[in-house]
């Protein structure tokens, strides 16, 4: 199947300089919340069902020369709370969620992995959705994945960053692959999170978006979604305000009517939404779920160039069944020298090595480990609460273990684990052996949290969740669920795909209905 | 015995007045968000963290830590301002309580790793997450600069593999 690209992807999309401060009104059949990778699946697929459909997203277009390499100005400019977002429990879990049209698609790797059927299985027998089970999302996985293109890293563009973890996996006969992605042409600049710049990557604004409004769909951004209008249990629109881009200063408001309305904003701003309006049920805002991850960095003795090659190119599923992912790890320097021990030319000395540095990182499926999003006062801002379990904490530990164990094979003269409690380069000499010994807690790490779900669990118990395995709210008649806060439990790989699987599915079950 | 309290009372006054209010260089222009005090704490860390000299002889400060913070402030949810603002007030007076040494901005040079190393190590959760927040947002601010990314070879290419002539430089 060819591929639809779009010369102009933001062509036709609205936005906040075209509202000029007026109060919006507008209506539609269905109404979707959110333009990230659930939302605009679910948009483009009942634009082409024949439904009036209207995209609503709260971040600006932004195209390659938006984007801004520096890792701070990008934090500002895409990320919520510039990227400084928080979960606290038992330790701080840094978070990051884009603010931007295609949401997290326009600023993670790529990554494309299908959820393995068992895990399916298992979220069909747990949670009594029998329809998710026996391969039922097969065609939409397949359905995505050719509309995205999704392929195999190639190995032209891997770059010596993610040859040494293949390298090192084969050593120690791990099973491993190149990562499959949306992207096509890419050139392995490794600028995943700053915004891809050569237009390599298939981020929804540029493809899911555009064929949203080639089949009729209207798509306003900079529009912040406040409120749900509800007449008894029905949904009949959506208010709230227009936000200026990068400033994110309060402008004039909107209201949107629909006969249907499609929440896609997010894990975190989904269960908001529900929980101002009353809807939901006791579950809106529970049982939010996330993807711990931590990395090690590898010190080789020669070159690696770490910011050349595909930015998360290599990956091992052989530990999925445990609960453990091991990727390649790639960001911008500022963020990753955060973690460098040390002051003064010794730090200097870290930034100076960087050359000859390739990070490797693990995130864990995070089963014992949960909490709740909800609404700090009236307002849109999530109070985040997440508390890692000690038995996830041990999957962690034992994640960072083999990526030392991976970094030895592939060569590694040092590596440096960023675990408080061990000492902060281990040597060859010194081997795993630290790591493996120490007795590790919640707070003896930075955890990143990013690939977050579950706060609007889906689930045939409408007592234990929020809505049914058509995303369908269950206390609302017109209300539907596109992101991952329908997950009822960790994907064990990384959401994008299994949540747009979803969407597909839903969007098409609305269109039908 | 009353006159003594007075007294007693009257120093404390005084010490504390000094301590939290006194002593600081007048606000740079650069950096209109933050206050006189807050700029001299920035600066103080950043140059902690990033002394001027060695292979790579920018200093944080010169690296523009200010006018990052500033940017960083100006376009922050109110929420994250302040938590800002209160980092900056516990990085200033925490060492009076944590280490029993003079506000952060008074300390010598050395004085002021040797404070800083103290939470990067502590056994205390709170004093690492204090230092990996202010850690986090001087090396943003370091590494900003182009010069600092340069220095490690870390500039930006759009074509990485397609050679150095055909190779397109931010």
């Amino acid at each position: 199947m060819k591929l639809q690209v779009f010369e102009r992807p933001h062509e036709g999309v609205r936005r906040f300089s075209d509202y000029q401060d007026r109060a919006l009104r507008d209506r539609c059949d269905v109404l979707v919340v959110g333009s990230g990778p659930g939302g605009s699946v679910a948009a483009r697929e009942l634009a082409e069902a024949g439904l009036d459909v209207i995209l609503l997203e709260e971040g600006p277009p932004i195209g390659p020369q938006d984007m801004r390499q520096e890792a701070g100005d990008t934090l500002r400019r895409v990320f919520r709370e510039g990227g400084m977002r928080v979960a606290r429990g038992n330790g701080f879990f840094p978070t990051m969620q884009a603010i931007a049209l295609g949401g997290g698609s326009l600023v993670n790797s790529a990554i494309c992995c299908r959820i393995p059927g068992w895990i399916l299985d298992g979220w069909a027998e747990e949670h009594h959705l029998p329809e998710l089970a026996d391969g039922a999302l097969d065609a939409d996985f397949e359905a995505v994945e050719a509309f995205l293109g999704v392929t195999a890293t190639d190995e032209a563009i891997q770059g010596e960053r993610n040859l040494l973890f293949k390298r090192g996996c084969e050593v120690l006969g791990i099973p491993a692959e190149p990562t499959p992605r949306n992207v096509q042409g890419c050139k392995g600049s490794a600028e995943c999170f700053t915004g891809c710049r050569n237009g390599a990557k298939r981020s929804t604004d540029t493809s899911y978006v555009p064929a949203a409004i080639r089949a009729g769909a209207r798509v306003y951004t900079s529009l912040r979604a406040e409120q749900l209008v509800t007449e008894g249990r029905r949904v009949v629109g959506v208010r709230g305000r227009q936000i200026e881009p990068f400033t994110w200063r309060e402008a004039g408001t909107f209201q949107i009517e629909a006969r249907r309305v499609v929440l896609a904003a997010g894990c975190m701003a989904t269960p908001l939404l529900l929980q101002h309006a009353g809807l939901g049920g006791a579950h809106a805002g529970q049982h939010l779920k996330g993807h711990p991850g931590l990395a090690v960095y590898g010190l080789y003795p020669h070159k690696v160039e770490p910011w050349k090659g595909a930015t998360q190119g290599y990956q091992s599923l052989a530990f999925l069944r445990e609960g453990i992912k091991l990727e390649v790890l790639w960001a911008p320097p500022a963020l990753l020298a955060v973690r460098f021990p040390g002051f003064g030319d010794e730090f200097k000395g870290h930034l100076l090595d960087f050359e000859r540095m390739a990070p490797f990182d693990v995130i864990v499926s995070a089963r014992h480990s949960g909490g709740s999003v909800k609404p700090l006062g009236r307002t849109m801002q999530p109070d985040i609460r997440f508390d890692l379990d000690p038995r996830d904490v041990a999957m962690l530990q034992r994640g960072l273990c083999l990526l030392t164990d991976i970094s030895w094979a592939a060569g590694a003269e040092a590596v440096q684990p960023g675990v408080h409690g061990v000492p902060p380069v281990l040597t060859r000499a010194m081997g795993t052996a630290p790591l493996q010994r120490a007795s590790l807690r919640a707070t003896d790490f930075t955890v990143g949290m990013n690939h977050v779900f579950g706060s609007a669990r889906m689930g045939g118990n409408y007592r234990t969740s929020v809505a049914d395995s058509w995303g369908k709210v269950h206390d609302a008649e017109n209300l539907y669920l596109c992101d991952t806060s329908v997950f009822p439990a960790s994907p064990h790989v990384n959401p994008m795909l299994t949540c747009m699987a979803l969407a597909r599915r839903t969007a098409r079950r609305i269109a039908a209905s | 015995m009353i006159e003594v309290a007075m007294v007693v009372g009257l120093v404390a006054t005084v010490g504390l007045v000094r301590g939290w209010f006194l002593g600081y260089p007048a606000a740079r222009p650069e950096a209109p968000s933050l206050s006189a005090k807050e700029q001299a704490v920035v600066m103080a860390a950043a140059d902690a963290m990033f002394p001027r000299g060695g292979a790579l002889p920018l200093s944080g400060s010169e690296a523009g830590a200010l006018r990052y913070v500033h940017e960083s402030l100006s376009t922050s949810p109110t929420r994250i301002r302040l938590l800002l603002r209160l980092l900056f007030v516990f990085v200033e007076h925490g060492p009076w309580v944590v280490n029993f040494r003079a506000r952060l901005t008074r300390q010598s040079p050395e004085q002021r790793v040797a404070t800083l190393r103290s939470w990067a190590e502590s056994p205390v959760y709170f004093l690492r997450v204090v230092f990996t927040s202010l850690r986090t947002i001087v090396s943003l601010a370091y590494l900003s600069d182009n010069r600092v990314v340069d220095g490690i070879g870390a500039t930006p290419n759009t074509a990485p593999f397609e050679g150095h002539k055909k190779a397109v430089l931010a």
